[in-house]
């Protein structure tokens, strides 16, 4: 993990970004880390563009807001399009291959352009997982599958302070799920 | 999110002031709700019921100072919430407020524009409305966070402020800051210096209510206490009694002002980050701040002496601190997210106009790092310095 990584969440409203994002704080808080997060608010919480901005820093946090991201997880394809180029720059984009196009398909269901564009079929998967809304949250579980931002004990300790106990074990298959596909993507293809 | 002692916490700038609110001792809070503000009622709903306070939620915004009003002048301490078109509501009776001597914080949410604007856009352009909305001379205390920590801490600073000098606070965030989830240390009011009103401690038949302490502030008793006060916003004698008497007009309107511009040790003093000796002073304050320092820290790493003087007191203006700031600067510029409202201050301070540059946003996006540096390097360069 580079010093301070500064995460774009991006997807669409109902897909949970605003409080993936929180929860990806909080859990970098309780693994000893600094951490802001911020979302977009207003007519995105209907269904349109919704981003949440999280930094996780070693270091103390001097400006909180994401200028120049380093970490992006695209769920829609318009967000895909507009991070295509971050690889490039030295920067991890995971994005959601169901609406997301890539010219090349690796196995296990990951596509992959490089090593720093990894792309899952991150809707299906949450389909599958008979939660489409904790999308958000298996996206998040590969990313902490293929890095080290925070450990994912503190991620599902922050899951689970989040939500009831029965919505909470759902939203964990979907994290868990994500944490497979992360580690199964690690070797083969990435 | 909390810690196992409770006392770290990751919150939202709009909740972080809630809890301050409520750690300074408020047990009343009466408010509207309102795009970006309405998580520092939400949250003081859950809350103050818990504490044994008081939650009200009033049919708009001139109800809910009125509310805040009454409530501080029963002897509890109180607050409300609000963004710019419900300041612009509240601005007769924080006049009130004023004249009654009547302590109570309004968190003003900055968001962007005249009238309704953008609800959830940040701005910074209701500084001189905070200053000089309510009508005729009177003193204000304003002041400025620019971290969830700080939202915290200055909320408990705008109750002390007001407790000790019997006065309206006016804390000014912005959307950005009130959205913006930070981890905060908190502290009990045990661990923390609170201050409450003083009460006269005795009922004399002879009581004159406003007669004022040395200090400016006079000892005021609860309404409905043994010792009668009365309360209106017109000019008041000693005893309370409205009177057009001109020494007595002059006499209170200049202890209103006074009171508040002679106690400007007790507010938070500016906050100074970067280079010691700078050639370019950059000043800013609430989420403006933040991009500044960010810029000064760029700056000075390509070896450009500069400086960020950061105001957490908007009102008093500081104006020896940043005339002495100044002093030594060869350029100041001055970052904020509106048209040059501090701007317009610090040269009232009689500060070279051409030496004051302002570094202004005022678009509904958060002014970056990137354009403060930019103009950092380009007065830089202008005014012929090279990097070391």
């Amino acid at each position: 993990m580079p010093e301070t990584c500064k995460i774009m969440l991006e997807g669409s409203g109902g897909q949970g970004i605003g409080l993936g994002g929180k929860i990806l704080a909080e859990a970098a808080v309780a693994n000893g880390l600094n951490a802001a997060q911020s979302q977009s608010y207003g007519a995105q919480a209907r269904g349109g563009f919704s981003s949440a901005e999280v930094i996780i820093s070693t270091q103390e946090i001097v400006f909180p807001l994401v200028d120049q991201p380093n970490t992006v997880i695209a769920l829609t394809s318009q967000s895909y399009e507009r991070n295509k180029g971050l690889p490039e720059k030295g920067g991890l984009l995971l994005y959601n291959t169901v609406n997301c196009r890539s010219s090349q398909t690796g196995i296990a269901g990951c596509s992959t352009i490089s090593t720093r564009a990894l792309g899952f079929p991150f809707s299906l998967e949450a389909q599958n997982a008979g939660n489409p809304k904790g999308i958000t949250l298996l996206a998040i579980g590969t990313l902490l599958a293929l890095t080290d931002i925070v450990k994912a004990g503190y991620f599902e300790e922050a899951l689970r302070d989040n939500f009831s106990p029965s919505i909470a074990e759902a939203n964990l298959d979907c994290f868990w799920q994500g944490l497979t596909l992360g580690r199964k993507a690690q070797k083969p293809c990435c | 999110m909390m810690n196992k002692d409770n006392s770290i916490k990751f919150l939202q700038g709009n909740e972080a002031c809630a809890l301050g609110g409520i750690t300074a001792g408020a047990r009343f809070f009466a408010g509207y709700p309102i795009s970006p503000a309405s998580e520092i009622a939400e949250l003081s709903s859950l809350l103050l019921p818990q504490r044994g306070g008081i939650y009200l939620q009033m049919e708009d915004e001139i109800a809910s100072i009125a509310a805040v009003i009454g409530a501080s002048l029963g002897g509890m301490k109180a607050f409300t919430a609000t963004s710019g078109p419900g300041l612009s509501l509240m601005q007769e009776n924080i006049g009130f407020a004023v004249m009654a001597e009547a302590p109570c914080v309004i968190i003003n949410v900055q968001r962007f524009g005249p009238s309704t604007g953008v609800a959830t856009r940040p701005g910074q352009a209701d500084v001189m409305t905070t200053r000089w909305g309510t009508h005729g001379d009177h003193g204000i205390i304003v002041l400025a966070p620019t971290s969830v920590q700080e939202c915290y801490d200055l909320t408990i600073e705008a109750f002390n402020l007001a407790e000790s000098l019997r006065t309206p606070v006016i804390l000014l965030t912005d959307a950005t800051l009130a959205h913006l989830r930070e981890k905060i240390v908190t502290r009990t009011d045990k661990e923390l210096s609170i201050i409450s009103r003083q009460k006269p401690d005795q009922v004399t038949e002879d009581y004159q209510p406003y007669r004022p302490g040395p200090d400016g502030v006079p000892v005021l008793p609860d309404f409905g206490d043994q010792n009668i006060l009365r309360v209106t916003g017109l000019i008041h004698d000693h005893d309370g009694y409205s009177t057009p008497k001109p020494q007595t007009a002059g006499d209170l309107v200049h202890r209103l002002q006074q009171k508040i511009e002679g106690a400007t040790s007790l507010m938070p003093a500016p906050r100074y980050f970067g280079s010691n000796d700078p050639e370019i002073l950059i000043i800013s304050f609430g989420i403006s701040a933040r991009s500044a320092r960010e810029a000064v820290n760029r700056a000075n790493d390509q070896g450009i002496k500069a400086r960020l003087m950061q105001l957490p007191t908007i009102w008093p203006f500081p104006e020896e601190a940043v005339r002495y700031a100044c002093y030594g600067a060869s350029a100041v510029l001055v970052a904020e997210m509106n048209s040059g409202q501090i701007c317009r201050e610090v040269r009232a301070c009689g500060i070279q106009r051409e030496k004051v540059v302002g570094v202004n946003r005022a678009d509904t996006a958060v002014i970056t790092p990137g354009e403060i540096l930019k103009a950092i390097k380009k007065t830089w360069f202008r005014w012929g310095f090279h990097p070391i």
